[in-house]
C-alpha cells in the first residue's frame, strides 16, 4: 500500500513525463504535382511518403487537380518562402523558378521530364531516345520494316519541355525505319480523358490513312480507342501509351493498345526524396544531374511481371 | 485460554477502527477521483482555450501581415522613420502571434508548420529590404523585385486557408477529444457512482453483520453455557469489542459453571446424606425386626435344646448310652448351627462341629460311607465363617456317594502349607464330567451343565468370597467316577 502511494506521488511529482531525445530539426520536403488527385501521381506520393517515413522527414503533396503550371509555381515559390529543405516536381515549370530554388539553396529535383538549361540537383525521368526505340522495335515487329508510318502524337502540352523531347526523339529514332514515317498530328490531352478522346476524333476523323499513334499523355490512348470505338474504324491502327493506368492495362489485355511505355512512379517519389536527403543531410550530390529512369513496354506479354520487373 | 486471547485483542482491530479505515479509504478514493475528475476538466478547458488561442493568434497573424504588407507601401510612397517603425512593428507583432501560436501548440504534431509561416514572412521582410534598398538606389529592377515582393505577400496569404485548416482541425480534434473526454468522464462517473453504491452496501452489510453476527453466535453460546458446551473462539475473532465481550462472558460463564457445579455437589451431597439417612432407618428397622426374631427364635431353640437335653438325661439313665450320645452330638450341632450360621467362627469350632455332624452320619450310613477328618494339630485358629464345612461334607454325601452302596469315603483333610492354610473336603463317589464342572464354575458354582441347583456349594464359595475376598482360593477338581475334590486355599499373610 506504502509502496503504490510512493509511486503514484512519483508520478505526479515527475507529472508522468516521458523523457525526449534531443533531435535534428526535421527535414521538410515538398513534392509539387502536377496532379494532386491523379493515380498515376498518387504512386509517386505513395514513393517520397515511405522514404520520408524511414528518414523521419515531413513532407507536403501539393498541386493543381487539374494541370495548371502556375498552381505548380506557386506551390514552388511558397515552398521557397517556407525555406522547405528541398523540392520534387515533374519538369513542367518554367526553369527560372527552378534555379531560383536552387539559388535559395532550397535543392530541386525534377521528375518525369527534364527542363533544358534550369540545372536542378537532379532530373529522373524516361530516356525519351530509349523510349522511341522501344516503340519502334514493337512497331516494325507487328507490321515490318518496309511499312511506311504515319504517326498521329497527342501530348499533355505541347508546350512543355517534356513533350517537346519527346516528340524530338521520335523524330530521330524513327529516322532509322526502313520504309520512312512522317507525323501527320500532333495534339493536346491537357490531362483531359474527354478532350482526349475529342481531340483524337477531330484528327481520326481528318488523317484516315494513320497506322500508328503514339500517346505521350496517360489518359491518351484511353482516348484514341474510345475515339476509334467512336469512329467505327477498323483495327489495323496500332495504338501506343504511356504510363499504366487500370483502363490503359485492360485494353492491353483486349488488345485494344498495342503497348504503354511504364516507369514506375512509385520510385520517382522514393528516389527523388532519397537524393534530396543524402545532398542535405550528408552533402552528397548526385553522380550526374539526368538519372534515368527505368522503362519497359508493356503489351499482353508481361501483363503479370511488369511491376515486379520495374522495381526490380 | 484467556491469556491467549488477551494477547490476540491486541492483535485485533477495532470496531471503531475498522470504520474509520473504511472512512479513510472511501475518501481517498472520492479525493483521488474528484481531483483526476477537476484536473481533466481543467485540461480540456485549457486545450479548447488554447485552440481559441490560436485561431486569435492566426487571426492575428494574418491581419499583421496585411498590415506589414500595406505599410510596406506607405513606407515606398512616404518614406519616414515613422512609416518604416510601423511596417517594422507589423512584422513584429506577426512574428509574435506565431510565437504564441506555437506556444500554445505545445506537443501539437503540427506545430512545425507554424515554423515555415515564420520562415515566409522572415523571407517577406528580407525581400521588403531589398525592395527598400533597391528603390533607393533606383535599379532597374525595382518594379520586378517589387512585384515579386507583392507575389509573396499573396502567396502568404494564400496559405491562410491551409493554416486555418490546421488550426479548425485542431479544434476539431479538440472537440473530439472533449467529447471523448466527457464520454469518459461520464463513464468514470458512472462507475463511481456505482462504486459508491456498491461501496456502501458492501460497508453496511459488513458493519451490520460485524455487529449482528458476533451478537446472534453470543445468543446461540448462551444457552449452550448452562451447559459448558459454548465455543466463543470465532466471535471473539470478530474485533475488539467482541473479544472484551467475549472475555467477559468466559468469565460469566466459567462463574455459571463454577456455581451449577457447586450446586451439583450440594445436591448430590444432600442426595446421600438423604440416602444415609434412609438406611439408617431401615436398618433400625431391620435391627428392630431383628432383635425381635432373636427373641421369637430364642423362645424355641431354648425349647428345644431343653427338650434334647432332657430326653439324653432320659436316655443315659435308662442306659441307652449310645441314644444318649447322639442326642448330644445333635444337641451340641445344632447349638452351633444356630449360633454361627450367620456368624463369625473359626477353624477349630468348624472342625468341632463336622465332629459331630460326622457321628451323626456315621451312624445313619454304618459301613456304607466313612468320614475321616485329618487335621494338624498345631493349626491357627483363623476366623472363618460358620457352617462351611457341614454343606461340603453333606453335598458329598447326598451327591456324590448318594448310590454307594459299601466304601463310601468323605474325607476332610486341614493342613497348613507354608503361610496357606488349605481346606480339602472329598470323596470318592460318582465325581463330576469336566464340561459339568466348567460350566458348574463358570457359573460361579450355582449352576451346573444340567441347570441342576448347587446351593450348598454356591452359598459355601459365595460366604467365602465376600469374607476373605482375594485371600481365599477355591479349587475344584473331579473327574466322571473319579470322586470329588473342593480345595479351599486362605491366605494366611494377608490375614495376619
Amino acid at each position: 500500500m506504502k509502496k503504490a502511494v510512493l509511486a503514484a506521488s512519483l508520478m505526479l511529482l515527475c507529472g508522468c513525463q516521458t523523457m525526449k531525445k534531443e533531435t535534428e530539426k526535421p527535414l521538410y520536403f515538398v513534392f509539387a504535382t502536377p496532379l494532386s488527385t491523379h493515380t498515376l501521381w498518387l504512386q509517386a506520393k505513395s514513393g517520397m511518403q515511405d522514404a520520408c517515413d524511414l528518414h523521419h522527414i515531413q513532407c507536403d503533396w501539393q498541386g493543381p487537380i487539374k494541370i495548371s503550371t502556375e498552381q505548380m509555381e506557386d506551390v514552388i515559390q511558397t515552398a521557397i518562402l517556407k525555406k522547405a529543405d528541398g523540392i520534387i516536381t515533374q519538369g513542367v515549370i518554367k526553369k527560372t523558378y527552378i534555379m531560383e530554388s536552387m539559388e535559395q539553396n532550397v535543392p530541386i529535383v525534377l521528375v518525369d521530364s527534364p527542363v533544358e538549361d534550369a540545372k536542378p540537383l537532379a532530373t529522373i525521368c524516361k530516356d525519351f531516345e530509349q523510349q522511341a526505340q522501344m516503340l519502334l522495335t514493337d512497331i516494325e515487329k507487328r507490321i515490318g520494316k518496309n511499312e511506311h508510318l504515319r504517326i498521329g502524337i497527342q501530348v499533355s502540352e505541347q508546350d512543355f519541355d517534356l513533350a517537346k523531347q519527346q516528340i524530338e526523339s521520335v523524330r530521330t529514332v524513327f529516322k532509322k525505319h526502313p520504309g520512312g514515317f512522317e507525323i501527320v498530328a500532333i495534339s493536346e490531352s491537357k490531362s483531359d480523358q474527354s478532350r482526349s478522346r475529342n481531340e483524337w476524333i477531330s484528327v481520326l476523323q481528318k488523317e484516315k490513312n494513320l497506322n500508328i499513334t503514339l500517346n505521350f499523355a496517360g489518359e491518351s490512348a484511353i482516348g484514341c480507342v474510345m475515339a476509334r470505338e467512336y469512329l467505327n474504324m477498323q483495327d489495323d491502327l496500332l495504338i501506343y501509351g504511356v504510363d499504366d493506368m487500370d483502363d490503359t492495362v485492360k485494353m492491353i489485355k483486349e488488345g485494344k493498345i498495342a503497348g504503354s511505355i511504364v516507369t514506375s512512379f512509385y520510385r520517382y517519389g522514393y528516389d527523388s526524396v532519397e537524393m534530396l536527403y543524402e545532398y542535405v543531410r550528408n552533402g552528397k550530390e548526385p553522380v550526374k544531374e539526368l538519372q534515368p529512369a527505368q522503362i519497359l513496354l508493356l503489351n499482353k506479354g508481361n501483363l503479370k511481371t511488369y511491376e515486379k520487373e520495374l522495381k526490380e | 485460554m484467556m491469556k491467549r486471547w488477551l494477547r490476540h485483542n491486541d492483535q485485533l482491530e477495532s470496531f471503531s477502527d475498522k470504520i474509520f479505515n473504511y472512512n479513510l479509504m472511501l475518501i481517498v478514493i472520492v479525493a483521488f477521483v474528484c481531483s483526476t475528475y477537476v484536473m481533466l476538466n481543467i485540461r480540456i478547458i485549457d486545450k479548447f482555450n488554447d485552440t481559441y488561442v490560436s485561431y486569435n493568434d492566426l487571426n492575428g497573424f494574418y491581419f499583421h501581415v496585411k498590415e506589414m504588407n500595406d505599410n510596406f507601401q506607405v513606407y515606398l510612397y512616404q518614406p519616414s522613420d515613422a512609416n518604416y517603425k510601423a511596417f517594422r512593428d507589423s512584422y513584429n507583432a506577426s512574428g509574435k502571434n506565431i510565437d504564441k501560436i506555437m506556444l500554445s501548440l505545445k506537443g501539437n504534431e503540427r506545430k512545425w508548420r507554424f515554423e515555415l509561416l515564420q520562415n515566409m514572412i522572415d523571407k517577406y521582410y528580407i525581400d521588403a529590404e531589398l525592395v527598400i534598398a533597391s528603390n533607393l538606389q533606383q535599379e532597374e529592377d525595382f518594379n520586378q523585385k517589387y512585384q515579386k515582393l507583392i507575389h509573396e505577400y499573396e502567396l502568404i496569404a494564400k496559405t491562410s486557408g491551409e493554416y486555418y485548416d490546421i488550426v479548425t482541425e485542431d479544434m476539431q480534434q479538440q472537440k473530439i477529444a472533449v467529447n471523448d473526454n466527457q464520454r469518459t468522464l461520464h463513464l468514470v462517473s458512472l462507475f463511481f457512482i456505482l462504486f459508491v453504491i456498491t461501496w456502501l452496501a458492501y460497508f453496511s452489510i459488513t458493519m451490520i453483520r460485524s455487529m449482528t453476527d458476533p451478537i446472534e453466535k453470543i445468543m446461540n453460546n448462551m444457552n449452550r453455557i448452562k451447559m459448558g458446551e459454548y465455543d466463543l473462539s470465532k466471535i471473539s475473532n470478530v474485533n475488539k469489542e467482541m473479544n472484551v465481550l467475549c472475555l467477559a462472558l468466559e468469565d460469566l460463564s466459567r462463574s455459571i459453571q463454577k456455581n451449577i457445579q457447586y450446586a451439583n455437589d450440594k445436591s448430590d451431597l444432600e442426595k446421600r446424606v438423604l440416602e444415609q439417612q434412609n438406611e439408617n432407618l431401615k436398618k433400625d428397622e431391620l435391627l428392630a425386626q431383628s432383635e425381635l426374631r432373636v427373641l421369637q427364635n430364642q423362645i424355641n431353640p431354648h425349647f428345644l435344646f431343653n427338650t434334647l437335653n432332657m430326653i439324653y438325661k432320659k436316655a443315659y439313665s435308662e442306659g441307652a448310652y449310645e441314644t444318649s450320645e447322639l442326642m448330644e452330638r445333635t444337641s451340641r450341632l445344632l447349638r452351633y448351627a444356630l449360633d454361627n450360621t450367620s456368624r463369625i467362627s473359626s477353624l477349630k469350632k468348624e472342625l468341632a462341629a463336622i465332629e459331630n455332624y460326622n457321628y451323626i452320619q456315621a451312624k445313619r450310613y454304618g459301613e456304607r460311607i466313612r468320614f475321616i477328618v485329618e487335621a494338624e494339630e498345631d493349626l491357627p485358629d483363623i476366623r472363618m465363617p460358620g457352617m462351611i464345612l457341614q454343606p461340603l461334607v453333606e453335598n458329598a454325601v447326598l451327591h456324590g456317594l448318594q448310590d454307594v452302596t459299601e466304601d463310601g469315603e468323605v474325607m476332610i483333610e486341614v493342613t497348613q502349607q507354608n503361610d496357606h492354610v488349605i481346606i480339602s473336603v472329598s470323596d470318592n463317589g460318582v465325581g463330576m464330567a469336566s464340561d459339568e464342572l466348567e460350566k458348574l464354575i463358570l457359573n460361579d458354582y450355582a449352576k451346573g451343565s444340567d441347570d441342576r441347583v448347587h446351593l450348598g456349594l454356591y452359598n459355601v464359595t459365595s460366604r467365602l468370597k465376600k469374607f476373605y475376598g482375594d485371600e481365599v482360593s477355591i479349587i475344584i477338581n473331579s473327574l466322571e467316577n473319579c470322586g470329588f475334590e473342593i480345595n479351599i486355599k486362605i491366605d494366611l499373610r494377608r490375614r495376619s
